[in-house]
């Protein structure tokens, strides 16, 4: 059985292929193909008529516990019975109703997706696989409604279906997810023997109306039902198969084979009897209102699964005898008449009732299937129809809740189906014809005429010869859903009783309504009218709800300004992390004494002045003037404090900073503030919450005094195993040597942005060196030219100097680097950059790829040695220049090569580029 | 004789490194930058793959830096969740790599696009790979400042527009976590993660501990786009070449949920009552925010900017359950997302470069013209709306399976409801793009070449088949995720791995 | 003083934010001028400041009593580094950005970032 799924899947992917191949013949092919699947299931007919449950399973995903798995009996076999045979003859019939479409191998392979998946669905041995399948045929459903891509209104009601049952899919996951926490499993076999226990859970009933969303979606239940007319849309071959026959039967089967878990009790019958009560209630009423040959079916078709809801929700024998009976009836008449209606609009070009009268003398053979089927759908007594219709009424009659409630509500709803049956097996056939027909009706091609025929007559035939389903195939589908053998047996005539007397008041009652049927309509449109907007079409209402709630919040939210984001996210901060640290409040006592008295007081003026200052101030080069102010105040705040390297390398970055605010501020403008009184105050109190919650913080954090665990070790090991006296620079070189690896990349990542940023304009290639205009001669202050013409070697002496020593003492790789990139930027600046390039001698991206290649090399060193990455591997001994030359040393050149390199590629295109 | 480990925890770092080093000196030879590149990231995605199966059959791998032992020096630790991304980060970096050169124009070429390109992979794997607080920073900037470069390069006014915001909150965030390290550093007075995760419940100050966590989670969300702190994203995510666009779609957000997740399962653990309850309330607004924002649009890419945001909520939401399988789920679910959103992008570009478009309203037609595309996008934008058989749907499962043991039901049902409106705004890409008739004249195109073709192509079905394979064949995948969710909540293990490493 | 040191700190973070939010293109950048000091300036306080000796060990390799604590010395150095990169980079973004919008005010920069139906 699991072959025959995949099987199926895998001829749905190859379909569009076998169309190049065999062109027209496909659709035969395919027909005959679901026929063979079909003959293939009979076969397993006796065995599950003696009481046999066959079962494949291959395990698909162990770790949640669900398998690939095949369950077949009674129900199933009969699931999958209609749809292998009415999906053979749909295909027969698209294989020439779908001529004059365009991309028949996309439409033939997903009616073959849906089939597969149909077929995926009732075989399921395993709920959440089923839910696989399950979607599977909302995403087929939605590419054939909206087959016909051209016209939108195709392709709304596509969306329209697949939001609603897909949708509508995701609540019946979480219900399938509680199932199989409450049952402990997700396959069939165990579920059933777990009902009791289902039923007693505290999740039953979020998993009934779970299931019963899922289900009730699906098949077109109040108030999802909305979709299937719309979904009118499709071509007649696949209303006829899709939303008559499988599809939305696939809800009915899921609330049968769940009936047996979660049946039974009074929640389920009033909740799944009322929904399918109401559903049945409005299918009919609304029915009676379309002028749509198509949309009419489509109501009626949405008041039989109303009424086979209810029957779920009735239970008990009776129910679930009518219940199945009912669903091949109506599986039979209705896709005929779908089929039906497909022939009528392809001959005439209208599906408008008002206009289809008199057809008989042209198409006899449609006509014929018109009568057949009518007659199955009015109930009148020797068709199918009538044993469905008697059962439904008998259910409602023998229903141990809410009895006379059902019974009404199922008479008066026969009542419209006898009129919609009177249309489509009489109006359309008797009677003068309409003269403004858009074609001229002719005889219909067999092919279009005879599947309908086969399915009318079937369903014929079972009226009159119904022991030859009755106990072999539905027999043990009532067993399957009532959970226990429940006899079946169908008779031919009538037995006078309550039922049919009801049946007969429905019949009279359906002429009446027919003869008066203009009527009628006028009335539903009036009702239908007094109907507030959302609730006659709530899809439309919450879609554009969503739409405008959506576009609401996104306006608002991401508004474009960037104020606005840092706003929200310093909010965000100061609310989350600002509670958290003043919810329990663990500060330790302050330490006041450490640190350094007045030095500290009188720097930390400098700052104060210096920020008041930059806010006060709105002369760019004065703040850029005040920045320095700050980043030398930083400096020697870290020189009082032991922080030698971290001071002089402030220094050194604060100079290159501060050359390049002023190379880059020069082309900015040289007043700034446009907006000065924006919301002031707001932003002085979100800077200041976030400034004292920094402060806060870091007062908790501090107060506990320093609790370094790593940093006598560091004191300790530096001299004897890392050779250096400068901790910091060994920490950098040796101990934490990969973060310096990823510094300097970053550094070299920086300067290549700079340039992709300088030289690369939208359109046009990026300009090189080569194209540049000639640059304009530096800032041409002689005595600034001749300064840095002295300049440039000594500073260049004094990084060498800084290189060299950085192991024992301030300095090393990066700050000597500065110190060399600061040499040639001050050169390029006052001079050109041509001529300090010239002095480079070398691109400096270069620079920045041997630097890098250099610090990546002293780590691989460390790995070909058999050692971690970045091992420090020293040179025994020593010599004259260094005290030591290792691994570390090579890092440090890159460093200084890299910083060179990063820092000039920035100064030199900024100083070229105008 | 070499351990196994110190090889192979440097290799995802040395590899893209020495490739962009490479790229350096062939910086005037585009075709071989082209070729290098590609290599450079096949030669990434090899060693992750290495890296994940030695993982996978020894348990978690260290590699003290320098030959220090932990925690003085910098530890390189990969568990199964780092190896794991790494992968992804192989993967993505592969399918961008051909993809460039078809999508991303020669003046980027020449401006050192390639380059960027591989030291932004070095900067996320080093970002996976770290055992070190501080050198997580490093890597992350790394991976900031390339992403910087690459998203405003060619210089268009909306990608300077764009550029601005991201780097201004993306080096807001930077600041954030570089103080939050340097307190973590003050109050324990470690850097090693497993050091760290050893000392923080000792310290005895779980609310200092939690506002630094906080603070940590505001950086690493920031990084990551979690609602409130997600606004760079749909700023500046449509405007670089899809090349770029998709990279960053799949990787980088998932580095700060990486981080996320490493820090609030390892680290702040001492008062999940607390924390993660936060985090599941942010997941649930991430969730609602982002899939109203893309609701919202009318640009193929500006969709799909948002839906990256609203599935970071999903991830978030399983740390936020914080089960081993909600984490496991959300394992799972990463990979997917990287997949699928990514290969949407990619499909966004080709798109543009055949239609000459990204906007809603001006596109049609695709359904007709271009079967094959049509297949792949439907598997994509299906599988992120979370259909099943594809990968989205299990992601999607596994969290409400988790989220239901543990009686989370509303944060599910927000979940769900999110998917239903993913959907929708998936559907609205394909109702106008493909299934409408192309809308008035336009100016025909030359036809792609048969290599453009290929170059374009080959990433997007290699995706798409990764996104079948997930659903199809869940199990070993899951299995995967599984395993590195255990191991998240076994500190144990990692501790272990990394103080006694050597 | 190390209280100083945090309220110095947190005014830095304070004048940074509040440069930030001005929605002027050359306050934003002073504003992760500022907030780089900041930071770096909060590793240095947060690190505990032990001592004030700076930690050399001495030539003949013992390590003298009471050093600072090299530590935060050598992350603030990778940090300046790594700002000074994102910093210079992010001075010519905003050069480049400017040349291209002709504004000093943000609020100009929404041509791509909104939401339009």
């Amino acid at each position: 059985m699991l072959v025959s799924i995949l099987l199926a899947i895998g001829l749905a992917v190859v379909t569009p292929g076998l169309y190049r191949l065999l062109g027209r013949a496909t659709g035969v092919l395919l027909g005959l193909a679901s026929f063979g699947l079909g003959g293939y299931y009979l076969r397993y007919a006796d065995g599950v008529a003696a009481g046999e449950i066959y079962r494949e399973s291959v395990s698909w995903v162990p770790l949640f516990g669900v398998e690939f798995s095949a369950w077949m009996d009674g129900l199933s076999l009969v699931f999958v019975l209609i749809i292998t045979g009415v999906g053979g003859l749909v295909f027969l019939y698209a294989s020439r109703y779908m001529q004059e479409y365009d991309l028949q191998g996309r439409f033939f392979g997903y009616l073959m997706l849906f089939e597969a998946a149909m077929l995926g669905v009732a075989l399921s041995g395993d709920v959440i696989a089923l839910i696989v399948f399950w979607e599977l045929t909302s995403i087929s459903s939605f590419l054939l409604i909206g087959f016909d891509n051209d016209r939108p209104a195709a392709r709304r009601a596509a969306l329209q279906s697949l939001i609603i049952t897909g949708g509508a899919g995701l609540a019946l996951l979480a219900g399938v997810i509680l199932l199989t926490l409450a049952g402990g499993s997700s396959s069939w076999g165990e579920l059933l023997a777990r009902g009791q226990t289902v039923r007693d859970s505290a999740l039953y009933p979020a998993i009934l109306v779970l299931v019963l969303i899922g289900a009730g979606a699906k098949s077109a239940q109040w108030p999802f039902h909305v979709w299937l007319p719309a979904a009118m849309e499709a071509p007649s071959p696949v209303s006829a198969y899709l939303h008559s026959a499988a599809m939305v039967k696939a809800g009915i089967y899921l609330l049968a084979r769940v009936h047996p878990v979660l049946g039974g009790t009074d929640l389920w019958a009033w909740l799944v009897g009322t929904v399918g009560m109401i559903t049945m209630a409005v299918g009919a009423w609304r029915a009676l209102g379309q002028t749509d040959l198509k949309r009419m079916l489509a109501y009626s078709t949405v008041s039989v699964l109303g009424a086979l809801v209810m029957l779920a929700g009735v239970g008990g024998e009776y129910g679930i005898r009518a219940l199945i009976v009912y669903l091949v009836a109506h599986a039979l008449y209705k896709s005929s008449l779908f089929l039906m209606a497909g022939t009528v609009d392809h001959e005439a070009g209208t599906r408008d009732i008002r206009l289809l009268r008199g057809l008989g003398r042209e198409m006899p053979l449609t006509a014929a299937v018109g009568l057949l089927a009518g007659l199955s759908m009015a109930g009148i007594p020797l068709t199918f129809g009538f044993s469905g219709k008697e059962l439904l009424l008998e259910a409602g009659l023998q229903a141990s809740r809410g009895s006379w409630l059902f019974t009404v509500a199922a008479v008066l709803s026969s009542v419209s189906m006898v009129a919609v049956a009177a249309v489509c097996g009489l109006r359309l056939w008797w009677g003068e014809r309409a003269q403004e027909l858009p074609h001229t009706p002719h005889r219909a091609p067999l092919r279009l005429d005879l599947p309908p025929l086969i399915l009318a007559s079937a369903g014929a035939l079972l009226g009159v010869w119904p022991a030859l389903v009755d106990a072999r195939l539905l027999g043990p589908a009532v067993g399957a859903v009532a959970g226990a053998a429940v006899p079946l047996e169908l008779h031919v005539w009538p037995i006078v009783n309550l039922a049919l007397a009801l049946s007969a008041v429905a019949l009279a009652g359906g002429a009446a309504v027919y003869f008066f049927l203009e009527r009628a309509r006028r009335w539903e449109h009036a009702a239908h009218g007094l109907l507030p907007g959302w609730l006659a079409d709530w899809y439309p209402t919450v879609m554009h709800g969503l739409s405008d709630a959506a576009y609401v919040h996104t306006r608002w939210l991401q508004n474009g300004r960037l104020r606005s984001y840092v706003m929200i996210c310093c909010i965000a901060t100061v609310l989350l992390a600002g509670y958290t640290l003043i919810r329990k409040a663990e500060f330790g006592p302050i330490p006041l004494e450490m640190g350094v008295g007045a030095n500290l007081w009188a720097l930390i003026i400098v700052f104060t002045v210096c920020w008041v200052a930059i806010l006060l101030v709105r002369q760019v080069l004065s703040i850029v003037v005040l920045l320095g102010g700050i980043g030398f105040s930083m400096a020697l705040v870290f020189l009082l404090h032991g922080g030698i390297d971290l001071g002089i390398t402030q220094v050194a970055v604060e100079a290159l900073s501060v050359l390049l605010f002023v190379l880059v501020l020069y082309q900015l403008p040289q007043q700034v503030d446009v907006r000065v009184r924006l919301g002031r105050l707001g932003d002085v109190a979100v800077a200041l919450a976030m400034g004292g919650l920094i402060a806060g913080a870091l007062l908790a954090v501090v107060s506990q005094g320093p609790v370094s665990a790593v940093a006598p070790y560091y004191l300790d090991k530096a001299y004897p195993e890392a050779h250096g006296l400068n901790v910091v620079t060994v920490i950098l070189l040796d101990f934490r040597a990969l973060d310096t690896l990823g510094e300097i990349t970053v550094l070299g990542v920086a300067s290549l942005g700079v340039f992709a940023l300088l030289r690369l304009e939208p359109r046009g290639r990026p300009r090189m060196q080569g194209d540049l205009p000639l640059s304009q001669g530096g800032l041409r202050s002689r005595i600034l030219v001749t300064t840095c013409l002295y300049l440039l070697p000594l500073l260049l002496l004094l990084s060498l100097f800084l290189l060299l020593r950085g192991h024992e003492q301030p300095g090393g790789g990066f700050v000597a680097g500065l110190v060399g990139a600061m040499a040639f930027a001050l050169y390029a600046v006052a001079r050109d950059a041509r001529q300090a390039r010239a002095a480079l001698r070398v691109v400096p991206r270069y620079l920045v790829g041997t630097g890098l290649l250099l610090a990546v090399g002293s780590g691989i060193f460390g790995v070909v040695a058999g050692q971690p990455f970045l091992t420090g591997l020293w040179a025994p001994g020593g010599s004259a220049i260094l005290a030591h030359a290792g691994t570390p040393v090579l890092l440090d050149l890159g460093v200084y090569l890299l910083v060179i390199g990063s820092a000039l590629t920035i100064f030199f295109d900024l100083v070229e580029m105008p | 004789m070499t351990k196994l480990p110190d090889i192979l925890l440097v290799l995802p770092l040395i590899v893209p490194m020495l490739t962009a080093l490479a790229l350096l000196a062939l910086w005037d030879h585009r075709r071989w930058q082209q070729a290098v590149s590609a290599v450079g990231a096949t030669g990434l995605l090899v060693a992750g793959l290495v890296l994940l199966s030695s993982v996978w059959r020894h348990g978690i791998l260290a590699s003290q830096m320098g030959n220090w032992p932990a925690p003085f020096g910098i530890t390189l630790v990969a568990d199964l969740f780092s190896a794991i991304m790494v992968v992804l980060a192989g993967v993505m970096g592969l399918c961008t790599a051909v993809y460039s050169i078809a999508n991303i124009g020669v003046s980027r070429e020449q401006t050192g696009y390639y380059v960027l390109l591989h030291f932004l992979l070095m900067g996320v794997c080093g970002s996976f790979l770290t055992g070190d607080l501080f050198n997580l920073y490093v890597w992350f900037e790394l991976m900031l400042l390339a992403s910087f470069v690459l998203i405003v390069l060619g210089g268009h006014r909306r990608q300077l527009e764009g550029g601005i915001k991201y780097v201004t909150l993306s080096l807001l965030a930077s600041m954030v976590l570089l103080a939050a390290t340097g307190m973590v550093y003050g109050a324990a007075g470690t850097l090693n993660m497993a050091d760290l995760a050893m000392r923080l419940p000792q310290l005895d100050r779980p609310g200092l501990v939690t506002t630094l966590a906080m603070l940590f989670l505001i950086a690493f969300g920031i990084k990551a786009a979690i609602f409130p702190l997600y606004f760079w994203l749909p700023a500046s995510y449509h405007t670089p070449p899809a090349a770029v666009s998709a990279l960053f779609a799949g990787l980088l957000t998932k580095v700060g949920v990486y981080a996320l997740v490493r820090v609030f399962t390892l680290l702040f653990t001492q008062e999940v009552g607390y924390t993660h309850s936060i985090i599941l309330v942010i997941a649930g607004g991430t969730m609602v925010s982002g899939v109203l924002g893309a609701f919202a649009q009318t640009d193929f890419r500006r969709i799909l900017s948002f839906h990256i945001i609203s599935q970071i909520g999903y991830m978030v939401m399983g740390l936020g359950l914080y089960s081993p399988a909600a984490v496991a789920a959300a394992i799972y679910f990463i990979a997917h997302n990287i997949f699928a959103k990514s290969n949407l992008f990619l499909i966004s570009g080709l798109v543009r470069q055949m239609e000459g478009t990204y906007r809603l309203k001006r596109l049609g037609g695709l359904y007709a013209s271009q079967p094959l595309l049509t297949v792949l996008f439907l598997i994509s934008a299906l599988s992120l709306a979370g259909l099943p058989p594809l990968s989205g749907f299990w992601g999607k499962f596994g969290l409400a399976r988790a989220g239901f043991a543990q009686g989370q039901y509303l944060i599910i049902g927000v979940s769900l409801l999110v998917g239903l409106v993913t959907l929708l705004s998936m559907l609205k890409i394909w109702m106008y793009a493909f299934w409408r008739p192309r809308p008035g004249r336009r100016e025909s195109r030359p036809p792609l070449g048969l290599w453009t073709r290929v170059l374009y192509l080959a990433p997007i079905v290699l995706l798409a088949g990764l996104i079948l394979a997930m659903g199809l064949a869940v199990q070993p995948f899951f299995l995967l995720a599984e395993r590195a969710g255990e191991q998240l909540f076994d500190p144990g293990q990692y501790m272990q791995a990394v103080l006694e490493a050597r | 003083m190390l209280v100083l040191l945090c309220i110095t700190v947190g005014g830095l973070f304070a004048a940074g934010i509040y440069q930030m939010l001005r929605g002027s293109l050359v306050r934003l950048i002073i504003g992760l001028v500022l907030l780089g000091h900041a930071v770096n300036l909060l590793v240095f306080t947060a690190g505990g400041l032990a001592s004030i000796r700076p930690p050399y060990v001495l030539p003949d390799g013992s390590v003298p009593p009471g050093l600072a604590d090299p530590l935060p010395q050598a992350l603030i150095l990778t940090a300046i580094v790594i700002g000074f990169g994102t910093q210079a980079f992010a001075i010519v973004l905003i050069r480049r950005v400017y040349r291209e919008v002709r504004t000093d005010d943000l609020h100009e920069l929404r041509t791509t970032d909104v939401t339009r139906k």
